[in-house]
């Protein structure tokens, strides 16, 4: 998805020219992060049979935050919900982990501030073991440590009133 | 902006988004530079009092994270607590001060209003209200074999 930020302007030649050591090919633009890959939702969990039509927005603090927010407003849109018909996205989910948190949250007030009210909010915390990335050695056991974990925050945001 | 400096910072006082709670209730206002252990030795001694049967967390900003980290690591401690999560918006008030005024006047202050993301979380032993927006039941107690890892949990 584009994020519809304007382009960064390419630096003029004099300023080309003023840093010797760094070739312009080089530089790099900072475009729209990556998306995380789809999680197909099991048709056993309980996250599927409580939302059929639910859609799940991971938001990282990488990635623009307008770009986020017309995402989820596309996606809350009627007609935006990929699987939710005609009826429009009734439920939208946000997740956020650690530094995030604080971004998701942001991100919900925006959403039920622009439908002028109508959505509900329903905040659930959790904490999420980390995979940590070990260097192991030969004798060097590190399975007796104990598993790091990381805050986050669901967010699930309603048309109707009831919200469960 | 380069000339002026941040002097003072305030949060408005907003009062708890939980309706009935008891006059007593503990609120812990966690802030960024907290550490986890204070809050939670202070948090789990009011806890452990008898007739204590609700807390209160609340942080804003960065110290977010940090609120929601105390109130999970009180829930694995203590076990089949409720919980009721609000996010709101929080006024927090920043006052700069000019540093280069100009030699005929006072010193210039700028107040900028700042809406930041903030977090209140009710934790009670006693059952609250399913239907409210932003309950949470307590997890079931189970107990793990030690050889299983959480990671392999599906």
């Amino acid at each position: 998805m584009s994020s519809g930020r304007p382009a960064a302007p390419s630096p003029p030649p004099a300023a080309a020219a003023a840093l010797p050591g760094v070739a312009p090919s080089r530089r790099r633009r900072r475009g729209p992060a990556p998306g995380p890959p789809p999680v197909p939702p099991t048709p056993g969990s309980a996250a599927a049979a409580a939302a059929p039509g639910g859609n799940d927005v991971f938001v990282t603090s990488r990635s623009d935050f307008r770009a986020q927010l017309r995402r989820c407003q596309r996606l809350l849109a009627p007609g935006g919900a990929p699987g939710a018909g005609t009826g429009g996205g009734r439920e939208l989910r946000l997740h956020g982990l650690g530094l995030a948190v604080p971004r998701t949250i942001n991100l919900a007030l925006q959403l039920q501030a622009g439908a002028g009210g109508a959505l509900r909010l329903h905040a659930s915390t959790s904490s999420v073991p980390l995979r940590a990335h070990r260097h192991r050695r030969d004798g060097d056991g590190d399975d007796g440590d104990a598993p790091r974990h990381n805050s986050a925050i669901h967010i699930r945001l309603c048309r109707e009133a009831p919200c469960a | 902006m380069e000339n002026f400096r941040k002097v003072r910072t305030s949060e408005e006082e907003m009062p708890l988004p939980f309706p009935d709670l008891p006059p007593d209730v503990v609120e812990m206002k966690v802030k960024e530079g907290s550490k986890i252990r204070n809050l939670m030795n202070f948090a789990m001694a009011q806890m452990e009092l008898k007739g204590r049967r609700q807390i209160v967390f609340s942080g804003c900003g960065r110290a977010v994270t940090k609120t929601i980290t105390c109130v999970e690591i009180m829930k694995r401690k203590l076990g089949g607590l409720h919980q009721v999560t609000k996010v709101r918006y929080k006024t927090v008030l920043e006052v700069w001060e000019n540093q280069d005024p100009p030699p005929d006047g006072p010193a210039q202050n700028l107040t900028v209003h700042k809406n930041v993301p903030s977090i209140c979380i009710l934790l009670s032993r006693d059952p609250l209200d399913p239907n409210q927006t932003g309950y949470q039941p307590p997890e079931p107690q189970h107990e793990a074999p030690p050889d299983l890892s959480p990671l392999a949990a599906p």
